[in-house]
C-alpha cells in the first residue's frame, strides 16, 4: 500500500523575503517533512500549478496586492488575486482547495471581500511570529484532513 | 536522535589565495543532535569562532557541506543566510553587541523587525521575553544605563527574539563577573533542558564547560577530540590540564597574542581585536612574515584587514617585531640559566633595560637604573612575581623601589611580561 499522500501547500507571493521566510518556517519547524510545499512569485505560475492535477494544492497561501500587467504597464492591485480566489471557489474541480489570504494589507474592505469570495481565512503579515506561523499551518492542514475524512 | 546540525568536510580559509592565507578550519566533520548542549573548546585562534559563524550563517561556507535540519546551507545566498539567521539561530555575543541608540525593548525587538513583524506585536513579544529574564523593568532604558550583567541579559533576550531552536553563544561569559557569568550559564541550561533548544557555546574557559553534554576540543583549526560529557568538577586544575594538553605553545603564541591585542588594540571592538589577535598569533608562530602582517593591519576592514592608518600599522608591526626579537633573546637567557642557574646576565639585562625604556620620556638616575637592573634580574630568575615586579617599579626610591609613576610601572611591567616565557599567562583575561 502506498503511504498516504502528503498535503500540498502552495504559496503565491511576489516578495522574495516572504518567500524565503515561508520556506524557512517549513524547514526550521520540520513542516517540510509532513507537507509538500510549492512556492511561486506570480499568479500566472500559481495558475499552472493549480490547474495541473499532479500538482494541484490542497491549501493556498495567497498574497493579495501584487504587481500585474495592465495595458502594457505594471500596476499594483489586489484584482488578480481576488480573481484567482473567485475562480477557485466557483470551479467544481478546485473549490475544495482552502485559500488563505496572506497580506500586508489590513483594510476592512479587502478582508470583507476575501471572506465573501470564500477565503478560508485572512492573515495579516507581521502579526505572526515564525513559530505561530508554523503552528497555524499545522492547524489548517489538520482541519483540512479532518474535513476530508468526514466527507 | 537525528542531527539538527551536520558538518561534512568543512574547510575554511582567511585571505584565500593571498600571501597571508590562513587555513582556519580543517576537515571538520561533526554532528550535533536536536536539543543537545555542545561546547567548542580551545585557545584563541583555534577556529572555534569561525565555526560558530558558519553554523549561524554569519560567514558563507567556502568548502564542504553544512546541513541544518537535513538542508544544505552551503549554497545559500547572503539573503537566504540572513533570513535563516533570524529564524533558525539566536546569537549571544561576548561584547553584547547592543545598539546604543535603541532602548532595551527595541534592541530585543530588532530581529523581529527584520522579519517584518508589526510594531505592536513586536512590543508584546519582546516584553514577554524580558519578563522571562526578569528585566521587564529595564525595557525603556538605554544600554549605557545598564551594568554588564544586565546588558548580557538583554543580549540573551535578543537572541531569543524569534524563538529560534538553536542558540549559539560566542564566549558569553568573557565580560562578566562570576555572579553574572553563573546566571548566564544557568539560563543557557534552562533553555536547553526546559525549552529543548540546542545550545552551542564557544569558550576557552574550562569552568564554563560544566553543563555541556558534548565537548569538541579544537586546536589549529581542527577538532582534536570529542568527549561525551563534561567533567563533573570544574576545578582550576582541569583548566590548566586541558590548556597544557591542548596547546603546549599556548603560553608563547596564543596568550601573548591575546595579551598584546589587549594592550595594543585598547578601545577597538571585539571583532577587530579578535581579528588582530588571530593574525598576530599567526605572526608569532611565524606562519606569516612581517610584511604580510603589516599589510593585513593596513588593509581595509571589509577586505579582511584591520583598517589601521598606515603609520599606526607600521608602529604596531614594528612593536610586534621587537617583542619577537626580545622573546628570542629571552629563550637564550633561559637556556643559559638552565645550564648555570647563577650565570651572570649583565649584557642581557642591560639590553632589556634599553628596550623597556625606549619610549620612556622621563629621566632615570644611576641609582634608579641600578634598582631596575636588580629588579629585572630577580624577575628573570623568577625570584619575584609579575605583581611584585610592578610594585617595586612603582615604589619610591626611599623604600628601595625604582620610583617610577604608577602608569609607567604598569606599562613597563606589561612590556616585560610580554617577552617572558609563560609571563603573559599571568595577565588576566
Amino acid at each position: 500500500m502506498n503511504p498516504p499522500e502528503k498535503i500540498k501547500i502552495l504559496l503565491i507571493d511576489d516578495d522574495e523575503i516572504i518567500r524565503i521566510y515561508f520556506q524557512d518556517v517549513f524547514w526550521i519547524y520540520g513542516l517540510d517533512k509532513k507537507f509538500e510545499l510549492n512556492i511561486v512569485n506570480n499568479i500566472k505560475e500559481g495558475e499552472k500549478i493549480i490547474n495541473d492535477p499532479k500538482t494541484k494544492p490542497d491549501i493556498v497561501f495567497l498574497d493579495l496586492v501584487m504587481p500585474i500587467k495592465e495595458n502594457g504597464r505594471t500596476v499594483v492591485s489586489p484584482e488578480s488575486s481576488f480573481a484567482m480566489l473567485k475562480k477557485i471557489k466557483t470551479d467544481p474541480n478546485l473549490q475544495k482547495i482552502k485559500v488563505i489570504i496572506f497580506s500586508g494589507h489590513s483594510e476592512k474592505s479587502f478582508i470583507d471581500k476575501a471572506k465573501e469570495l470564500g477565503a478560508e481565512d485572512y492573515i495579516i503579515k507581521g502579526e505572526n511570529m515564525p513559530k505561530e506561523m508554523a503552528e497555524y499551518i499545522e492547524k489548517i492542514a489538520k482541519d483540512y484532513q479532518t474535513n476530508e475524512a468526514s466527507h | 536522535m537525528k542531527p539538527v546540525i551536520k558538518l561534512n568536510n568543512v574547510n575554511h580559509w582567511y585571505d584565500k589565495e593571498k600571501p597571508s592565507e590562513v587555513w582556519a578550519l580543517k576537515d571538520i566533520n561533526i554532528e550535533i543532535e536536536n536539543g543537545e548542549y555542545v561546547v567548542f573548546f580551545g585557545p584563541s585562534g583555534c577556529g572555534k569562532t569561525t565555526l560558530l559563524y558558519l553554523i549561524s550563517g554569519i560567514e558563507q561556507i567556502q568548502q564542504g557541506n553544512l546541513y541544518i535540519n537535513d538542508k544544505d546551507i552551503s549554497s545559500f545566498s547572503r539573503k537566504e543566510l540572513a533570513i535563516y539567521r533570524q529564524i533558525g539561530v539566536g546569537i549571544i555575543f561576548q561584547q553584547f553587541n547592543l545598539i546604543p541608540s535603541l532602548t532595551v525593548i527595541d534592541n530585543v525587538a530588532l530581529p523581529m523587525a527584520f522579519l517584518g513583524i508589526a510594531k505592536e506585536k513586536r512590543e508584546v513579544e519582546a516584553l514577554k521575553i524580558l519578563d522571562r529574564l526578569d528585566i521587564k523593568n529595564l525595557a525603556d532604558r538605554y544600554p549605557f544605563e545598564l551594568s554588564g550583567g544586565q546588558q548580557q541579559r538583554v543580549g540573551v533576550a535578543r537572541a531569543l527574539a524569534n524563538n529560534p531552536p538553536i542558540i549559539v553563544a560566542d564566549e558569553p561569559l568573557g565580560n562578566l563577573d562570576s555572579a553574572n557569568a553563573e546566571n548566564v550559564l544557568k539560563f543557557l541550561k534552562e533553555l536547553n533542558e526546559k525549552d529543548g533548544r540546542a545550545i552551542i557555546m564557544v569558550t576557552h574557559e574550562a569552568w564554563s564547560l560544566r553543563d555541556a553534554k558534548k565537548i569538541f576540543y579544537m586546536k589549529d583549526g581542527a577538532i582534536i577530540k570529542t568527549e561525551k560529557s563534561a567533567p563533573k568538577t570544574v576545578a582550576k586544575a582541569v583548566s590548566e590540564h586541558y590548556y597544557k594538553e591542548l596547546s603546549p605553545e599556548l603560553p608563547t603564541a596564543e596568550l601573548t597574542a591575546r595579551a598584546l591585542s589587549g594592550l595594543l588594540m585598547r578601545g577597538y571592538s571585539s571583532d577587530e581585536m579578535k581579528r588582530f589577535e588571530f593574525f598576530l598569533s599567526q605572526r608569532l608562530k611565524k606562519r606569516i612574515d612581517q610584511e604580510v602582517f603589516m599589510r593585513v593591519l593596513d588593509r581595509p576592514y571589509n577586505d579582511g584587514g584591520l583598517g589601521l592608518w598606515k603609520q599606526k600599522a607600521k608602529r604596531i608591526a614594528d612593536y610586534v617585531e621587537e617583542i619577537i626579537n626580545e622573546k628570542a633573546g629571552m629563550e637564550e637567557i633561559y637556556a643559559k640559566l638552565e645550564k648555570i642557574p647563577e650565570a651572570p646576565l649583565r649584557t642581557e639585562i642591560e639590553n632589556i633595560i634599553d628596550w623597556l625604556l625606549k619610549d620612556y620620556k622621563g629621566r632615570i638616575s644611576a641609582f634608579q637604573k641600578l634598582q631596575l637592573y636588580e629588579t629585572i634580574n630577580e624577575r628573570l630568575r623568577k625570584i619575584i612575581s609579575p605583581e611584585h615586579f610592578r610594585k617595586v617599579l612603582n615604589l619610591p626610591k626611599t623604600k628601595f623601589g625604582v620610583g617610577l609613576s604608577f602608569r609607567t610601572s604598569q606599562k613597563i611591567s606589561e612590556k616585560m611580561e610580554m617577552i617572558l616565557k609563560n609571563g603573559s599567562q599571568r595577565l588576566s583575561y
